[in-house]
C-alpha cells in the first residue's frame, strides 16, 4: 500500500510544482500580448469617438497619463506586483477595475463552456460507447453520419440556421442576450456541435481498440456478459484520451468564444477581450489572459487527477 | 459480407468527391466560367440561370467561378496548417511523451503555457503584428492549435510505452529509435489519423471566424468561409449563397475524414480482418 | 481496486440517471423558456424594447454617463432640425458686441430626476465640472472645455436663471459650439465635485428617468412624471445591446424587439430585407456622418493631387449607393457635411474619360501599386467590404492596382503612423454644425487630421482664409470664407468625399411615431400603436 500513496503524492506533488513556472510563463506572455504591437492606445482613445484628431501634445499627455512613457521592464514589474496584490489594473477605455469586469463577465462564459460541455460529455461519450457497442448496424452508421456532419458544418453557419429556424420562424428562442436558461440553448448547441461530433468518433475509436486487447478476449473467455466488458474493463482505458480531449475543449472555451458571443450578445470573456484588443486596452488584455490562464491551470490539475482515477498504472508509480 | 460491401461504397464514395473536390481546386482556372473577380454592377445578386449556374453574389461576381477558386484556397491553406500543426504536435508530443524526464516537464510546461493563453487573443496579437494576410495566419493557426494536439499524442505515448511488449523489445536490446518507428508511431497512427482529418477540417472553420474578427483571407480572395459570412446577409431571399459554401465545407471535411479512416485501416498494424471502420 | 458488483451495476445506472436528468432539464427549459418569452404585445403601458448596436449606457466614468438620445440629460442648446442650433434648456442668449460675453437665460421651473432644481448655480457646478472631467474620453463625443470653451474665462450666475460666460477670445459661433453633448446639465447631486465622476446613477431633465442598466446588457428608462415640457408618451423603454447587425435583423423579425436606434442601427442590406416584410417599415433621414476615401498625400502615387483628383472623378457613386447602400446613403463631393447649414453641396460630377487623362498624365500609361485599408468597423456596420472590392476593380481603370486589407482601427493607425497605405476608406463625423474646427483640421498645413492622417494638404489660400477666419466675427464674413473654402476643397480635394450617411429608424409597425432625427430617433414621442 505504501509504494501506491507515494506514487499518487509523488505524481500530485510533481503537478503541483508546474503550477508556478506556467503561471509566471503565462503572466510574461500575458504582459507581451499587451504591448507587443506598436500601435499606440493614447492615440486611440483619444480618438475613439470616430471624429477627434487630437495633436502630439496631448497624445504625449495621454500617454504619460497612462503610464507607457516608461520602459517595458518597469511597466512589467509595477504590472506584476500590483496583480501580486490582486489589482489587475485599470481599463484605458471604460476607466473601471479590470479585475471587476472579469469577475461580472465571467457567470456568462462559465455558463456557456459549462453547458456546451456538458452537451458534449453527455451526448458524446454515451453515443460513442453506443456505437462501438453496436457496431456496424444501422445505427451506429446514422450516428457515424451525424458525427461527421457535426465535425464538418462551420459553427456560424450553423448558428444562422439555428437563429433563423428557432428564432425567427418558429419563436421558441431567443435569438440574443442573456439571461434565463433558454438564452443558453442555442448558443451552447452552436459551440458544442464540433467537439460533439469529434467526440463521438474518437470515443468510439479508442473502445473499438481497447475491445481488441488480450485482456478483453480473456474476459469474453471468462464469459462475462459484453455490457459488464465495455463498462468496466473496455470503457476506464478508452476514456483516457476523450479526457484528453474534453481537457483541451473546456479549456479553449472558458477563455469565452468571441464569435459566439458576438452572434448572440453575450457580455462574456471573449467580447470582453476582443473590444480590449481592437483598443489596445492593455489592462484588459494582460489581466484577461491572466485571469483565463489561472483558471485553466486549475482545471488541468483536476484533469490530472482524474487521469489518476483512470490510469491504474500512473497509481503504481508511473508517469 | 453486404456490412463490407456497405462500408467500401461509402469509402469509394468519400475517395471520389475528395477526388472531384481537390480537382475542382487545381483546374479552376481551366473550368472556371468567368474570372472569379470580375465585378458586373448591373448583374448583382442574380438567380441559377443559364448564364450564371450558380447565380451572382452581391457585386455580380459568378458564384460558381468563386466557389471554384475558392476550393484552391480553403484546401490548400487547410491541408497546409493541419500538416504544420500535426508535425510540430506529434514530434513535441512524441519526445515528451516517450523520453520523459526533463525534456517532458519542459514541453508540458511550455504546452500548458501555451494552452493556457487564449487562442484568440494569440491569434489576433500575431496577425496585429505582422500584418493580416496568409503567412501571419498559417503561423496563428499552427500556434494555437499545436499544443492541444501535442497534449493528446503524448497521453497516447505514455498509454503505449505502459504496454508490455515494449519492456520486452527494450531488454531484447531495441533502441529507442527503433521502439519509436516500429511501434509507437504506427500505433499513434489511428488515433493520428483522425486528429489530423478533423483538424483540417478545423482550420477551415478557424480561417473562416477568423474572417468574422476581420483577420482571415483578405478580400477580393474567394474563400469559402468568407463566403459564408457574406451570404449571412442575404441567403433569406437567396439560399444558395449560404448552402453551397456550407455544403462545400462539409463535403470537404467529411470526405477527409472519412478517407483518413480508410487509410488508417489499410496501414494498421493490427490484423483487423474485421470490417473497416469509420 | 475491484469493485463490487453492486457498485459496478451502480455505475451503468448513473449514466442512465443523467441521460434523463438532462432530457427533464431540456423540456423544462424549453417550457420556461416559453412561459417566460418577451411577449412584445402592444397595451398603452407595455414595455418597448428597442435595441442599439453599441452600448448607450457606458456608466459613471463617462463624460455623459449615457447618450443623449436616450433623453435622460438635456443640453443648454440642442440641434435644431435645420441644422441650427435651438434653445433647449437655455431659453434665449445674447452676445455683446466684441462676442466675448454672452448672457444666457435659462429655462425655468424646470427639475432634476433626484428634486434638485435647475437654476443657474446648478449651470456653474457644471461647467466647473467640465474644467475637472476635460479632456475625456468618451465612445459618444471626446469631451474637452479647451476644443468647445475655448479661452473660456469666467462663468458666473447674474440671477437665479441668467448665467454670462466670458471669454478671453471673440467667440461669433459660440451657439454653434455648444449643442448636445457639448453643454450637458446633470444635477450636481449626482456626481463627485472632485472627480467628476457620477456616483449612483444619473439625474438629467429630460423625459425619461434613468432606471437601471446592466453594461453591455441593457439600459432601462422609465416616463419623467414630472417632466416640464411635453411628457413622453411611453412609459417604459428598454434598450437592449446586440452589437450584431444580424442577430439585430433576427431579434425584429422574432418579434423580440420593436425597433433598432443609434448609428450603424442596421445595415443598408438588411433594411432592405426586412422591410419586405409588411409588419416592418424604415424611416430615414440626414447624418452628421460622411463617408470619405482618405489618401496619402506624402508619399506614393496619389501624393499627386490630381490623381486625387481623377478618382474622385472616377468613383461611380450611383452604383455604389444604389447597391450597396440600397438608396440610404446620398452620393457627395462635398467636403463638408449636408448637414451642415453652412454646407454648399453639388451634383458630384463623374467624367470617366476626364479620370483616364489625368491617371495617365501622373503614372504615364504604367500601372501602380497601391495599398488600400478598409476599417473593421466599416465591415461591421457598413458595406465597406463590398464598396472597397468595387473601388479595387474601377481603380484598375486607370492603372491602379489595389491590395485590400481589412484592419481593425488600431493596425490601422498604426498604418497611419508609419505611412504604409495609400488609401484608406473611412467615416468623419461632424464635431459641431460650426465646420471651423473641421476646415481646421483637414484644411490647413499644420491641422491635426492633415497631419495624422498623413494628408499633406498644403494649399496656400486655404491656410491664409482660415487665418483670416481666426479674426472674422461677422456672420457674412465667416459664410463666405466657409463657401470659399468648400469650393477649394472640391478643386484640390484634401481627401475625397463619397456620401453622406443617413440614420435609419427601422422600426415594427406595431409602434408609431418611430422618426430618426439628426441624431438619435423620437424617443419621447414613440408608443404602441393605438
Amino acid at each position: 500500500m505504501e509504494t501506491i500513496s507515494s506514487g499518487i503524492w509523488f505524481y500530485i506533488v510533481k503537478k503541483l510544482a508546474m503550477v508556478f513556472p506556467v503561471w509566471l510563463g503565462i503572466s510574461a506572455a500575458a504582459f507581451l500580448l499587451g504591448v507587443v504591437s506598436p500601435s499606440d492606445p493614447a492615440v486611440l482613445l483619444l480618438s475613439m469617438d470616430g471624429i477627434s484628431t487630437p495633436g502630439a501634445q496631448e497624445i504625449a499627455a495621454k500617454r504619460h497619463e497612462l503610464g507607457l512613457d516608461r520602459s517595458y521592464i518597469l511597466q512589467y514589474l509595477t504590472w506584476l506586483g500590483q496583480v501580486l496584490q490582486g489589482n489587475l489594473g485599470i481599463s484605458y477605455i471604460t476607466r473601471q477595475p479590470v479585475l471587476d469586469e472579469l469577475l461580472l463577465r465571467l457567470p456568462v462564459t462559465v455558463m456557456l463552456a459549462g453547458s456546451s460541455l456538458l452537451l458534449v460529455m453527455l451526448t458524446g461519450i454515451p453515443l460513442g460507447v453506443l456505437m462501438a457497442w453496436k457496431k456496424n448496424t444501422g445505427g451506429d452508421f446514422l450516428l457515424r453520419a451525424a458525427a461527421l456532419a457535426g465535425t464538418s458544418l462551420p459553427s456560424f453557419w450553423l448558428s444562422v440556421v439555428l437563429i433563423w429556424i428557432f428564432a425567427e420562424n418558429l419563436q421558441l428562442l431567443p435569438s440574443s442576450g442573456y439571461g434565463t436558461i433558454p438564452h443558453i440553448i442555442l448558443p451552447a448547441i452552436t459551440l458544442a456541435a464540433g467537439a460533439t461530433g469529434a467526440l463521438m468518433r474518437l470515443q468510439r475509436a479508442t473502445l473499438l481498440e481497447v475491445l481488441e486487447q488480450n485482456y478483453i478476449f480473456a474476459a469474453k473467455a471468462k464469459g462475462l456478459p459484453p455490457s459488464r466488458i465495455i463498462w468496466r474493463h473496455g470503457l476506464p482505458n478508452a476514456l483516457i484520451p476523450v479526457v484528453t480531449l474534453l481537457g483541451n475543449y473546456f479549456g479553449s472555451v472558458l477563455g469565452g468564444s468571441a464569435v459566439i458571443e458576438a452572434i448572440y450578445s453575450l457580455p462574456g470573456l471573449g467580447s470582453y477581450v476582443l473590444e480590449a484588443i481592437r483598443g489596445r486596452d492593455y489592462p484588459v488584455i494582460q489581466g484577461y489572459v491572466l485571469f483565463t490562464g489561472c483558471i485553466f491551470v486549475a482545471f488541468n490539475l483536476l484533469v490530472d487527477l482524474a487521469y489518476l482515477r483512470l490510469n491504474p498504472r500512473i497509481r503504481l508509480g508511473g508517469k | 459480407m453486404s456490412v463490407t460491401n456497405k462500408a467500401s461504397i461509402v469509402y469509394k464514395l468519400a475517395a471520389v468527391s475528395l477526388l472531384l473536390l481537390v480537382s475542382a481546386a487545381v483546374f479552376a482556372p481551366v473550368i472556371a466560367p468567368y474570372d472569379p473577380n470580375l465585378v458586373m454592377p448591373d448583374e448583382t445578386l442574380q438567380p441559377c440561370s443559364a448564364k450564371h449556374w450558380l447565380g451572382t453574389d452581391a457585386l455580380g461576381r459568378d458564384f460558381l467561378s468563386r466557389l471554384l477558386y475558392g476550393a484552391q484556397v480553403s484546401i490548400g491553406f487547410a491541408v497546409l496548417a493541419a500538416l504544420c500543426t500535426t508535425l510540430l504536435g506529434v514530434s513535441l508530443g512524441v519526445l515528451g511523451g516517450y523520453f520523459g524526464g526533463v525534456i517532458d516537464l519542459v514541453l508540458q510546461l511550455l504546452v500548458n503555457i501555451f494552452q493556457g493563453l487564449p487562442g484568440m487573443s494569440l491569434m489576433i496579437a500575431i496577425a496585429g503584428s505582422l500584418g493580416p494576410g496568409s503567412a501571419s495566419l498559417l503561423l496563428a493557426v499552427t500556434l494555437t492549435s499545436w499544443a492541444g494536439f501535442s497534449r493528446i499524442v503524448r497521453g497516447e505515448v505514455l498509454k503505449i510505452k505502459e504496454e508490455s511488449y515494449i519492456e520486452g523489445i527494450r531488454s531484447l536490446g531495441g533502441s529507442d529509435w527503433y521502439i519509436l518507428r516500429r511501434y509507437i508511431l504506427p500505433n499513434l497512427f489511428n488515433s493520428l489519423i483522425i486528429l489530423f482529418t478533423v483538424r483540417v477540417g478545423t482550420v477551415v472553420l478557424s480561417v473562416a471566424s477568423l474572417s468574422f474578427l476581420g483577420l482571415g483571407m483578405q478580400p477580393p480572395q474567394a474563400d469559402w468561409g468568407v463566403m459564408i459570412l457574406d451570404a449571412k446577409v442575404y441567403f433569406r431571399s437567396y439560399p444558395q449563397l449560404l448552402l453551397a459554401p456550407g455544403l462545400c465545407i462539409l463535403a470537404l471535411c467529411s470526405s477527409i475524414q472519412l478517407v483518413g479512416d480508410a487509410l488508417r485501416d489499410r496501414f494498421s498494424i493490427r490484423q483487423n480482418t474485421q470490417q473497416q471502420d469509420w | 481496486m475491484r469493485k463490487s458488483k453492486e457498485g459496478y451495476r451502480g455505475t451503468k445506472h448513473l449514466w442512465l440517471k443523467a441521460v434523463c436528468l438532462l432530457l427533464l432539464c431540456g423540456l423544462g427549459a424549453f417550457f420556461a423558456g416559453c412561459s417566460s418569452r418577451q411577449e412584445q404585445t402592444p397595451g398603452t403601458d407595455r414595455e418597448i424594447v428597442l435595441a442599439a448596436a453599441r452600448d448607450l449606457t457606458p456608466g459613471s466614468k463617462d463624460p455623459y454617463y449615457t447618450s443623449l438620445i436616450l433623453k435622460v440629460w438635456e443640453p443648454l442648446v440642442e440641434v435644431g432640425e435645420d441644422g441650427r442650433p435651438a434653445p433647449k434648456l437655455a431659453k434665449e442668449w445674447e452676445h455683446s458686441g466684441d462676442y466675448k460675453t454672452w448672457t444666457f437665460k435659462l429655462a425655468e421651473g424646470v427639475t432634476f430626476h433626484d428634486g434638485t432644481p435647475f437654476n443657474a448655480m446648478a449651470v456653474v457646478k457644471n461647467f466647473e465640472r467640465y474644467r475637472i472631467i476635460s479632456p475625456r474620453t468618451s465612445t459618444f463625443y471626446l469631451f474637452d472645455i479647451n476644443k468647445i470653451y475655448p479661452q473660456l474665462r469666467r462663468v458666473e450666475a447674474l440671477d437665479e436663471y441668467t448665467v454670462r460666460l466670458t471669454f478671453g477670445h471673440p467667440f461669433p459661433n459660440l451657439p454653434y459650439s455648444m449643442t448636445n453633448f457639448s453643454s450637458p446639465m446633470f444635477s450636481p447631486a449626482c456626481f463627485d465635485p472632485v472627480t467628476g465622476d457620477f456616483g449612483g446613477t444619473v439625474a438629467g431633465t429630460g423625459p425619461f428617468k434613468l432606471t437601471s442598466h446592466a453594461a453591455r446588457q441593457y439600459t432601462l428608462l422609465e416616463r419623467n412624471e414630472a417632466y416640464y415640457g411635453s411628457k413622453a408618451m411611453a412609459k417604459t423603454i428598454r434598450i437592449r445591446n446586440i452589437p450584431v447587425s444580424e442577430t439585430r435583423y433576427s431579434a425584429l423579425k422574432a418579434g423580440e424587439i420593436m425597433g433598432v436606434l443609434d448609428i450603424g442601427s442596421l445595415t443598408p442590406a438588411l433594411t432592405s430585407e426586412l422591410i419586405k416584410d409588411k409588419q416592418f417599415d424604415v424611416a430615414a433621414n440626414r447624418s452628421t456622418i460622411t463617408h470619405y476615401l482618405f489618401c496619402n498625400g506624402e508619399q506614393g502615387p496619389l501624393s499627386d493631387s490630381r490623381l486625387r483628383q481623377a478618382i474622385s472623378l472616377l468613383v461611380n457613386r450611383e452604383v455604389l449607393v444604389r447597391n450597396f447602400f440600397h438608396g440610404y446613403a446620398i452620393a457627395t463631393n462635398n467636403f463638408l457635411n449636408g448637414t451642415s447649414p453652412y454646407s454648399r453641396p453639388v451634383n458630384p460630377e463623374r467624367n470617366v474619360a476626364a479620370a483616364k487623362h489625368l491617371a495617365k498624365d501622373v503614372l504615364q500609361s504604367q500601372t501602380s501599386e497601391i495599398i488600400f485599408l478598409v476599417p473593421q468597423y466599416g465591415i461591421d456596420r457598413y458595406p465597406y467590404k463590398e464598396i472597397a472590392e468595387f473601388i479595387q476593380a474601377e481603380l484598375k481603370e486607370l492603372g491602379l492596382n489595389a491590395r485590400i486589407t481589412v484592419m481593425d482601427w488600431a493596425a490601422i493607425q498604426d498604418a497611419r503612423a508609419a505611412g504604409r497605405f495609400d488609401l484608406i476608406l473611412g467615416t468623419q463625423g461632424l464635431p459641431s454644425l460650426e465646420p471651423a474646427l473641421l476646415f481646421r483640421n483637414y484644411m490647413k498645413s499644420t491641422g491635426s487630421a492633415n497631419v495624422q492622417y498623413r494628408l499633406g494638404y498644403k494649399n496656400q489660400e486655404a491656410d491664409r482664409l482660415l487665418a483670416e477666419l481666426d479674426s472674422a466675427s461677422e456672420a457674412t464674413e465667416r459664410e463666405k470664407i466657409y463657401d470659399r473654402l468648400q469650393v477649394i476643397a472640391r478643386e484640390d480635394p484634401p481627401c475625397i468625399p463619397l456620401f453622406d450617411d443617413m440614420n435609419l429608424a427601422v422600426y415594427n409597425k406595431k409602434l408609431e411615431n418611430y422618426q430618426p432625427l439628426l441624431y438619435g430617433v423620437t424617443l419621447d414621442k414613440v408608443r404602441w400603436r393605438q
